[in-house]
């Protein structure tokens, strides 16, 4: 099963880095069928590769929260975008159905944050949170 | 009793970073005047102080996600200007190639995603839909061509750095990069989609403003001066070139400028309300000295483009004016546009140059003198990059001219235009708020992209007293 994991968030804030993070971590596993990638936030451009896989699988963090969580996106048509900063993935899974885009299993591991200020590390419970989150999409991964 | 009152716009939605709008009313509910607010500080100017300036080609490009190949090739400029040195023609072939591919992206986003809802869905239509998945329900293929153009400018990068986004690879010297002979050729082959793309964008436009031409050529349409980049024969020119300031009237009122000279015609005047400074042109003071810049300002500069479509489609717009610049707002859209052709076309010209796979991409040079100046058009407009460093080339001093903050006096009018015209504090209605926030669009600012936003950002609008008190909250479609 072909897979993509995206892992996103600004890098420079502290918890938000943290799915990028997971992503680096993944990244060493070499998996086999699997690609990934880090980005600053999500774009719609992703929507463009979507046929070249059968899994998506996005990390982010969440503020607020007490747990790891991973679970498979529904799509939302009324979900809106009002800003192109604020791409959620129900939104991309809507877009995918509206414009003729490939529909890939699409899954969302939301990792809670609670540091955002400006600094390059992860605080010291995120960055356990962030091995749960590799645990998860291990999981995921070996069960395809 | 209240005797004025406020409407505030916050955040103002479908532009990139985040900011708000005040319309100050007097006592019978019309507009008196109106503030188009920038929250956000920064504060690169001040961080970067310390630092090595050879570390300026990294960081500049964190300043934005939109634009950072435009601030990393000012970085490298204003460097190259320190170390004396030239970087080798790929290299210089490769950030143009680069450079354009980020005018289209930044660009597609402005109109398919931004902008393009108001006028394919109409600036009184539902509020809920007035956005991009409005515009894939409607008009899926445009939407899927939109997104695809965006992609393609991305690609631009990515084909020679490996990174779509934050451009790596523009280095003090020249490129840390190559581009190889595949890439050349997958670059090439997304030419004819991107050109049909950008023609039906252009059809799009002119159709909107053939149905709308009263409240089109109306629109935050005022006089200002203008500003841009153009190369020795006046030639719209986005990576390297001379400035140009016009007149209100299209006279050439300085020309062939070097823009490490900018501090000599260009003054920033401080206001209260807002973290963007108001920048004029010096010799004429402050305010008849407002210019404006970005691609209005570049065509309303320029006496000619070089690649065909694209002059095709430049005579029209200045036919449009009679030859004389074009003033109104709406018309930045058309400008945009036309911009993204010439940006196609002339990576079309820069990747068929067999010059540009050369492995010959690096100069090396050391710390020749203390003072830089580079600059570059971004897509909002003529961006400086200026650094000062002592003796070990470390920066003392370093100041930013960022194309937004050029544009901020025009858009505050452009703003009490609007509101002027369409607001009325009695009754105030969405589509006009609409209109308000459309004026602001129209320049398309980049007012952040380091702020990572978590969740929608929904309009509020709140009005209040004199004394600051809030006397009445809305929504949007209440």
């Amino acid at each position: 099963m072909r897979t993509l994991v995206v892992g996103y968030g600004n890098v420079t804030r502290s918890d938000d880095g943290v799915g990028v993070e997971v992503a680096r971590r993944l990244e060493q596993e070499n998996f086999p069928d699997l690609e990934v990638r880090t980005s600053q936030q999500l774009h719609v451009e992703l929507l463009e590769d979507f046929d070249r896989f059968d899994r998506v699988v996005l990390v982010d963090v969440q503020a607020g929260g007490d747990r790891v969580t991973l679970e498979q996106v529904k799509e939302t048509p009324e979900a809106q975008i009002v800003s192109s900063h604020a791409l959620v993935p129900a939104v991309l899974l809507g877009l995918a159905s509206r414009l003729g885009y490939a529909k890939p299993e699409l899954y969302l591991c939301k990792i809670p944050g609670g540091d955002f200020k400006f600094g390059g590390t992860l605080s010291q419970n995120v960055n356990q949170l962030a091995q749960e989150a590799l645990g998860l999409i291990r999981k995921l991964l070996a069960a395809a | 009793m209240v005797d004025s009152k406020k409407i505030i716009i916050n955040p103002v939605t479908r532009i990139e970073g985040h900011a708000n709008i005040t319309i100050d009313l007097n006592d019978k509910g019309a507009v008196t005047d109106a503030h188009f607010h920038v929250n956000e500080f920064r504060g690169f100017e001040k961080f970067c102080e310390g630092r090595p300036y050879t570390e300026m080609t990294s960081i500049a490009p964190r300043i934005c996600g939109i634009c950072p190949v435009s601030h990393a090739v000012a970085s490298a400029k204003a460097c190259e200007m320190i170390m004396r040195v030239t970087p080798p023609v790929t290299a210089t072939l490769l950030r143009r190639i680069m450079h354009l591919g980020q005018m289209i992206s930044s660009h597609a986003l402005s109109f398919f995603h931004l902008s393009s809802p108001d006028f394919l869905l109409g600036f009184d239509s539902d509020p809920e839909k007035r956005n991009i998945l409005g515009i894939a329900e409607k008009f899926p293929d445009l939407a899927v061509r939109g997104i695809r153009l965006r992609k393609f400018g991305q690609e631009a990068s990515e084909r020679i750095t490996g990174k779509k986004i934050h451009a790596v690879g523009i280095v003090a010297g020249g490129m840390t990069c190559v581009l190889t002979e595949e890439n050349r050729q997958a670059l090439l082959a997304w030419v004819p989609e991107a050109l049909e793309t950008t023609r039906m964008a252009l059809d799009i436009f002119k159709k909107f403003r053939k149905e709308m031409r009263d409240e089109f050529d109306g629109f935050a349409s005022f006089k200002t001066l203008y500003m841009g980049t153009v190369g020795p024969k006046g030639e719209l020119e986005l990576y390297d070139g001379k400035l140009r300031f016009v007149s209100e009237e299209g006279a050439i009122i300085a020309d062939q400028l070097d823009a490490k000279d900018y501090l000599q015609y260009i003054a920033e005047r401080p206001v209260e309300f807002s973290y963007l400074k108001s920048p004029y042109y010096k010799p004429l003071g402050y305010p008849q000295g407002i210019y404006r810049v970005g691609p209005l300002g570049r065509l309303n500069v320029a006496s000619c483009i070089t690649t065909p479509l694209a002059q095709k489609e430049f005579l029209e717009f200045k036919q449009m004016g009679q030859q004389k610049p074009l003033h109104g707002s709406f018309y930045f859209h058309y400008a945009r546009l036309i911009e993204t052709l010439y940006s196609v076309e002339e990576m079309k010209n820069i990747l068929e140059d067999p010059r540009v796979t050369s492995p010959d991409v690096f100069a090396q040079a050391g710390h020749n003198q203390s003072e830089g100046v580079g600059s570059s058009e971004a897509p909002r407009g003529t961006l400086f990059h200026h650094y000062f460093t002592d003796e070990n080339g470390i920066l003392k001093k370093i100041n930013l001219l960022i194309a937004t903050g050029q544009n901020n006096p025009a858009m505050n009018r452009s703003v009490l235009e609007v509101a002027k015209k369409y607001v009325d504090g009695r009754n105030v209605k969405e589509g006009a708020l609409n209109r308000v926030e459309a004026a602001i669009r129209c320049y398309d600012p980049c007012l952040s992209c380091s702020t990572h936003a978590l969740g929608a950002m929904p309009l509020q609008i709140q009005i209040r007293d004199h004394t600051g008190q809030i006397i009445r909250t809305l929504q949007r479609g209440q």
